[in-house]
């Protein structure tokens, strides 16, 4: 995780400060920002939307978006945060026109049947990540998050890409803190049950 | 010895290091006596490790110079704004000028997301009376609630955070006008007392210029049917606006 207390409060505050400059009369400013923020909202975006064209789409009106309302923002949550939400409505948006269907799952109450989690699921290597490119592994997460149900996958996008707090993709997303948790659990879950055979049939292969 | 079924229930606080000692201990004490689970918590960590790399998706090449080079296009013609007609601004503060930056790119961004989204109306900047309807939102979090400010709701409205930032209406192509004190006072008062919990919608003349209207009559107790969105009113409007409008 990226959360090194020193790191993160520097960015923040750099953050914040690059707001102020840029409300005080250097619009120039803003090419900054986005670029501290850029890969983020872009990663944020493919991860809801799988398909690079509507992530560009996205990422271009978040920022548009942001630059809109930049004088809304008085520095009480993180930037990323705020920046966050506006993508985060932005892509359910285009979800939403884009299909309805999956855009009526993300309102319905999520069961919650833990118990019923398989276990059955054998060993991994060590260090799973290494064993393929970065394009590989891209590939792969495109593969498992696009099965995923979507309230599971904004959550786990937000907690575990984004690495916001709980609470902060509580607020992107609208939900509750405890719904938070449970849908996350049940993402991850999913996920390492949808990796599981890729690293496993990598580790069988390599036994004698 | 905890149960399997708890142990699922501690996963994530466990890999997210957010559980008690002791409540760890005993996951770790279960995971050396029950291989399966000892199994699921090794493979839901690799997981994390998987996802937590902040290389695993990168911008695709033109991307970015795509993104720098639209935002550059609003600042490009917020400048040519400034040099042409710089005798009809007045003299301003050095905070002034900053503001008319902020307000320069974000009516250019609003054009283009109008345009985009097919639906540009323009109106004149001169204050006019107006009727609005629309949902109540806070300035705080107008931009979240751009989109679907249907969702937006009662008691994060009369939070104090929200509540001191001022309240507002969002129109339904995302257009965010503020209230004065007076209009934001009497919402606020109104939402008390309104037997509403979300989908806050609001009827609301007065006199609007720019971004903020000063309001002479609200209502938030309307039915949903009636249609009034008119720049400045038609007299037809005004009378169904008469009928739900409370004046204060």
């Amino acid at each position: 995780m990226n959360s090194e207390p020193d790191a993160v409060g520097i960015k923040v505050d750099q953050d914040f400060a690059l707001v102020q400059q840029i409300r005080a009369g250097h619009p120039e400013l803003f090419h900054e920002l986005v670029r501290r923020h850029e890969r983020a909202v872009y990663r944020t975006a493919l991860a809801i939307l799988h398909n690079p064209e509507d992530a560009e789409d996205v990422t271009q009106e978040t920022f548009l978006r942001a630059v809109q309302h930049l004088d809304q923002f008085r520095g009480d949550a993180r930037f990323s945060t705020w920046l966050t939400q506006i993508a985060v409505n932005t892509a359910r948006m285009k979800l939403r026109k884009n299909h309805a269907h999956l855009w009526e799952s993300l309102d319905e109450p999520v069961q919650t049947d833990e118990g019923s989690v398989s276990r059955d699921v054998a060993e991994w290597r060590e260090n799973p990540e290494q064993q393929y490119t970065r394009e590989e592994r891209q590939g792969l997460l495109m593969q498992a998050l696009k099965g995923m149900h979507p309230s599971y996958r904004s959550v786990l996008v937000l907690r575990d890409l984004q690495h916001l707090s709980t609470e902060e993709t509580a607020q992107a997303l609208g939900l509750s803190v405890a719904n938070v948790k449970t849908r996350l659990l049940r993402a991850r879950l999913q996920l390492r049950e949808r990796l599981a055979p890729h690293f496993r049939q990598e580790k069988k292969e390599q036994q004698p | 010895m905890i149960s399997c079924a708890e142990l699922l229930s501690y996963l994530n606080d466990f890999l997210d290091g957010e559980l008690d000692p002791e409540l760890h201990r005993r996951v770790l004490e279960h995971c050396r006596a029950c291989s399966p689970c000892n199994v699921l918590v090794d493979t839901t960590r690799n997981t994390l490790r998987f996802l937590d790399n902040d290389e695993i998706i990168e911008l695709p090449e033109g991307v970015s110079q795509r993104l720098h080079a639209r935002l550059q296009q609003h600042i490009d013609a917020l400048s040519a704004a400034h040099e042409a007609g710089p005798k009809l601004v007045s003299p301003a503060s050095e905070a002034t000028r900053g503001r008319s930056w902020v307000w320069g790119l974000a009516m250019a961004a609003l054009m283009t997301l109008l345009v985009i989204f097919g639906g540009l109306h323009l109106h004149s900047t001169a204050a006019h009376m107006a009727t609005l309807q629309g949902w109540l939102v806070d300035q705080h979090c107008a931009a979240k609630y751009a989109d679907h400010p249907q969702d937006h709701y009662k008691a994060c409205a009369l939070s104090p955070e929200c509540l001191a930032s001022g309240l507002g209406v969002m129109l339904s192509g995302g257009d965010y006008v503020r209230f004065d004190k007076a209009g934001s006072d009497e919402a606020a008062r109104q939402l008390r007392e309104a037997n509403v919990t979300t989908d806050l919608r609001v009827l609301v003349r007065g006199m609007r210029k720019g971004d903020m209207i000063q309001v002479r009559q609200l209502s938030l107790d309307m039915a949903p049917s009636v249609s009034v969105d008119a720049f400045p009113d038609p007299g037809n409007q005004v009378a169904v606006a008469s009928k739900v409008l409370v004046s204060f």
